[in-house]
């Protein structure tokens, strides 16, 4: 039985008030929930998902389990082996009922109300992704006059830190693996205008970062925690002052500036980075990514999303990554498994059950089916081994320093603060306003149109932007303005381009009113979307196109998607490639997801899924958080 | 008949108290938040309430709370104290003595059944820091202080394991510092300033070195512990196994068996023979404090300061 470590430092009511208010920042992140999962396990997907979400467990006693998304297909597999095993507490069966929850969803459930018709049953067992969480979820319910249900004690299930993913000859040019590397190597290439060519390199470019959106991603969060203590030259006990001194905010905001974009879930980088590998562009896609270890392996494997579908080919890429543990130090993934025995809805039996789980989890021989994922064991008892090798890009000895995680004001003050120094964007908003906007968007017998819900979304989304951002509205279908020379036109810009502050009003009373046309002409305002970007591409920022669509292009005047393509991968490609990206939304059953999938591979984005239209404002909202 | 019902309703009611108080209060007296029914010891404790330091883990005796050194002086500076026999280290029995609060008498009869040196356990390749300057106390707390050494403690506030250690840290400042190990040197500005740096270079955590294996060290490179602590962890350690130090002047934990109030010392006795040789079985020395690992003997003196200074200090550190 062990439990967390904490600073021995202050323990006080201060303390609790700075608590309050980080987690009332981190409530909101939670609440703003975005679909999918991750290897990083964004805090806000709230689907209970699962192979044994209908399981029967008849007479047994019943150990539901709340799994962070990252480690449910190894749950699964303890639990199935656990549950035929016959394990039994007093002569009674025990079934261990894993479920898909997100971290920062289920912080949020546990605290303020599970309902388990949409959430599926009540956990015995909680498991996040870190053991912040457990303290999270416990200060949420003693500002509500409820007793902390977390216990403090707990094992970690497995482990796995932070790292700075690099190309391998990128790393060997900075040094690697003789000298060390940290964020201060990174802040230096940011801030040199010759890019890689400094360090004889020319034909990559300018040095390029990718990391995830701090709000929406626990990679992000805990890679703008590291880069803060970096630049702060400490390595513990963080504070307001440190983050606020001019020259860390400076170089906060130079490092910033070498972002290609953020988002949600660090898959993005990897899939994109693994597509350039095969075509022979992964040095000039990304200089280096903050993701986990345990990413970093998926990899070099050839697994880039984790996921081995039935008959995906597993191909390692030809340019593997190494893992950067920053020489200033990193965090690390703790995944506790906390057995909530002081929750109302968990009795006696069902503690003991869990805890007989817990005790099979932390067995060597299940241990080591931890090491197969890729992570690193918590039982001290079991070595760590392949695949955690230097064949893989990683290195079992480190990191040699581990950071501690800040106070919770601090922690607010750096997502704050994030806000005010993350590069800013330039982005074009195009919604399709063809004919099938106008179609209801559910058949529960709500009267809103998929146009409405989209409109909504959209103007609700516009909040995320900072003031720097510059953003435009234009709207597509065919035939929906004629030229000044008689020709027909496909879109029309309804608020050019300009500072989101200033353009605000004017883009909440173009969407307010836009009503549905004719056709969708999505080749052609795709192409020449991102053509006008192109044209005003700004390299202080991150340039992209948001292109919301319902349907598959029906344009009588442009069906060349092959063209559309071409074009696309031409100018995305090579060290001197506009950085400019298209993120399209498939909005509906009837979009075109294959195309909407080419599209944004060819501009090294990602495309997300909106089929059910009443998700399309935690779609929204995952798309923005690129930004 | 009235009075022939009344006596049979009050022999329930005693009889049925007493079972509650077995039964129920005194195994889940425990607002230390440890686990009573979780892996203790197996001997019975026969009719008797018994109150067991945390730190004694599963020697614990069944049935007995187990309750942190905190949790104990408060359960004995209530008016009905639930407890028939103590069994901690008799810097607990200190505490609770010297807390000003306590409201039963402890019996004189205090054997010492086990003991434990507090040791330093360093990540390995770190250890030769400490070394070169000793090993001592006063060593570790200077490297402490410069952010060299980040050690762990148990959370001193409430756990016995914790404020040893942090007073065998303290030992070494004062040590050098030339001042007095006690009230007068706590408000000193020296060692306001020394518990200050303590504390921000420090980690709180009941397995700090678990979590020196578990991380190579770079959480926290060293931790504050029993030496049966230490053995037994980095006896199950597959690698990142470090090193256990015994700093100098060694202080050490003396368990002791004491009859509460009125009850029989001999019963106390044979408990504590009980307990003592659990613990010798995980990992303590017996009552010579003679060491079968290698390590320096422990002496008579526990070389730490009194209870009353212990609730000072922690007083101090909660400041």
């Amino acid at each position: 039985m062990r439990r967390g470590a904490r600073s021995a430092k202050g323990n006080t009511m201060s303390r609790r008030a700075n608590l309050a208010a980080v987690l009332l920042v981190l409530s909101l992140l939670a609440a703003a929930c975005i679909p999918g999962g991750g290897d990083d396990d964004p805090p806000t997907d709230t689907a209970a998902e699962g192979e044994f979400s209908d399981a029967d467990p008849g007479d047994c006693v019943t150990v539901d389990i709340a799994v962070s998304s990252e480690k449910i297909d190894l749950m699964n597999d303890l639990a199935r082996e656990f549950n035929d095993a016959g394990e039994e507490i007093d002569g009674r069966c025990i079934f261990v009922r894993p479920l898909r929850k997100a971290s920062g969803s289920a912080a949020t459930l546990l605290a303020e109300g599970w309902d388990e018709d949409l959430e599926g049953p009540r956990p015995v067992i909680w498991s996040p992704a870190g053991s912040a969480w457990g303290g999270v979820l416990n200060q949420q319910l003693i500002d509500a006059g409820q007793a902390p249900i977390a216990p403090t004690d707990f094992e970690p299930f497995m482990l796995t830190p932070l790292v700075i993913a690099m190309p391998e000859p990128m790393a060997e040019a900075l040094g690697y693996p003789e000298e060390p590397v940290g964020w201060n190597d990174l802040l230096e290439l940011s801030q040199n205008p010759e890019g890689w060519a400094a360090y004889g390199h020319p034909e990559w470019g300018p040095f390029r970062l990718g990391k995830t959106n701090p709000n929406f991603s626990t990679s992000g969060l805990a890679a703008l925690i590291a880069q803060y203590y970096a630049l702060a030259g400490k390595t513990r006990g963080l504070t307001g002052e440190d983050i606020s001194r001019a020259d860390v905010v400076e170089n906060a905001r130079t490092i910033e500036g070498a972002v290609v974009h953020y988002g949600d879930t660090t898959l993005t980088f990897l899939n994109n980075w693994y597509r350039n590998d095969v075509r022979g562009t992964a040095l000039t896609y990304a200089s280096a990514v903050a993701i986990e270890e345990v990413s970093l392996i998926n990899y070099n494997r050839g697994n880039p999303d984790g996921v081995i579908e039935p008959g995906e080919e597993v191909v390692p890429p030809r340019i593997p990554l190494v893992a950067i543990y920053p020489e200033e130090g990193t965090l690390f993934s703790d995944n506790p498994f906390f057995v909530l025995e002081d929750a109302e809805w968990v009795d006696a039996d069902e503690v003991a059950a869990a805890r007989v789980f817990t005790d099979f989890v932390q067995r060597p021989e299940n241990q080591e089916r931890v090491l197969e994922f890729g992570f690193r064991p918590g039982n001290i008892e079991v070595p760590i081994g392949d695949p955690i090798i230097a064949e893989n890009g990683v290195d079992p000895a480190q990191p040699t320093t581990t950071l501690e995680v800040p106070e919770p004001g601090v922690l607010v003050d750096l997502i704050e603060q994030w806000g005010r120094t993350r590069k800013a964007a330039q982005v074009m908003l195009v919604l399709d306003v063809s004919g099938s906007m106008a179609d209801f968007a559910s058949d529960d017998g709500s009267r809103e149109t998929k146009l409405d819900l989209a409109t909504r979304a959209a103007t609700t989304a516009l909040e995320q932007f900072i003031d720097d951002d510059i953003v435009g509205l234009r709207t597509f279908s065919t035939d929906i303005a004629v030229a000044a020379d008689g020709q027909p036109l496909d879109y029309l810009d309804v608020v050019p381009l300009g500072p989101v502050r200033q353009n605000e009003a004017a883009l909440q009373q173009a969407l307010a009113g836009l009503f549905p046309v004719a056709g969708t002409p999505l080749y052609t305002v795709t192409r020449d979307s991102f053509a006008d970007i192109v044209e005003v591409y700004d390299p202080t920022r991150i340039n992209a196109v948001v292109l919301l669509t319902d349907g598959v292009n029906d344009d009588p005047r442009n069906s060349d998607l092959g063209g559309l393509l071409t074009y696309l991968e031409e100018q995305a490609r090579g060290e001197t490639a506009a950085q400019v990206r298209v993120f399209p939304i498939g909005y509906g059953r009837d979009a075109d997801f294959n195309v909407l999938e080419q599209i944004a591979v060819a501009t090294n984005a990602t495309s997300y899924d909106a089929s059910d239209p009443r998700s399309i404002d935690q779609v929204f909202t995952a798309v923005i958080s690129n930004f | 008949m009235k009075q022939a019902l009344a006596f049979v309703v009050a022999v329930a009611l005693v009889g049925g108290a007493w079972f509650v108080r077995t039964e129920f209060i005194a195994p889940t007296d425990d607002p230390g938040g440890t686990d009573p029914a979780e892996d203790v010891a197996e001997q019975p404790v026969t009719g008797l309430a018994v109150a067991c330091d945390a730190v004694l883990g599963t020697a614990c005796p069944a049935g007995s709370a187990r309750l942190s050194s905190q949790a104990l002086v408060d359960a004995f500076s209530i008016p009905d104290v639930a407890h028939d026999v103590l069994l901690a280290p008799t810097v607990v029995v200190e505490m609770i003595e010297e807390s000003g609060r306590s409201s039963v008498t402890l019996a004189d009869d205090r054997r010492v059944v086990a003991t434990s040196p507090i040791v330093l356990v360093v990540a390995s390749g770190r250890e030769t820091d400490v070394t070169d300057c000793g090993p001592t106390w006063t060593c570790a707390s200077s490297l402490v202080t410069t952010g060299d050494l980040r050690p762990a403690f148990a959370d001193p506030l409430t756990d016995t394991e914790g404020i040893a250690g942090v007073a065998a840290l303290a030992g070494g400042y004062f040590a050098e510092a030339g001042a007095p190990f006690n009230l007068t040197g706590f408000s000193t500005g020296g060692f306001i300033g020394w518990l200050d740096a303590v504390q921000r270079e420090s980690t709180i955590s009941p397995s700090g070195v678990e979590n020196i294996i578990r991380f190579a060290g770079s959480q926290n490179d060293s931790a504050v512990v029993t030496e049966a602590e230490a053995l037994d962890v980095t006896g199950r350690a597959a690698q990142n196994v470090p090193v256990i130090l015994y700093p100098e002047p060694v202080a050490s934990l003396a368990v002791v068996a004491v009859a509460v109030g009125d009850a029989d010392p001999d019963d106390a006795r044979d408990i504590g023979e009980q307990v003592g040789e659990q613990l010798r079985d995980a990992g303590w020395r017996g009552p010579d404090g003679a060491s079968a690992e290698g390590g320096p003997a422990v002496g008579e003196d526990d070389g730490l300061p009194s209870g009353g200074v212990l609730i000072a200090l922690r007083q101090r550190w909660e400041q």
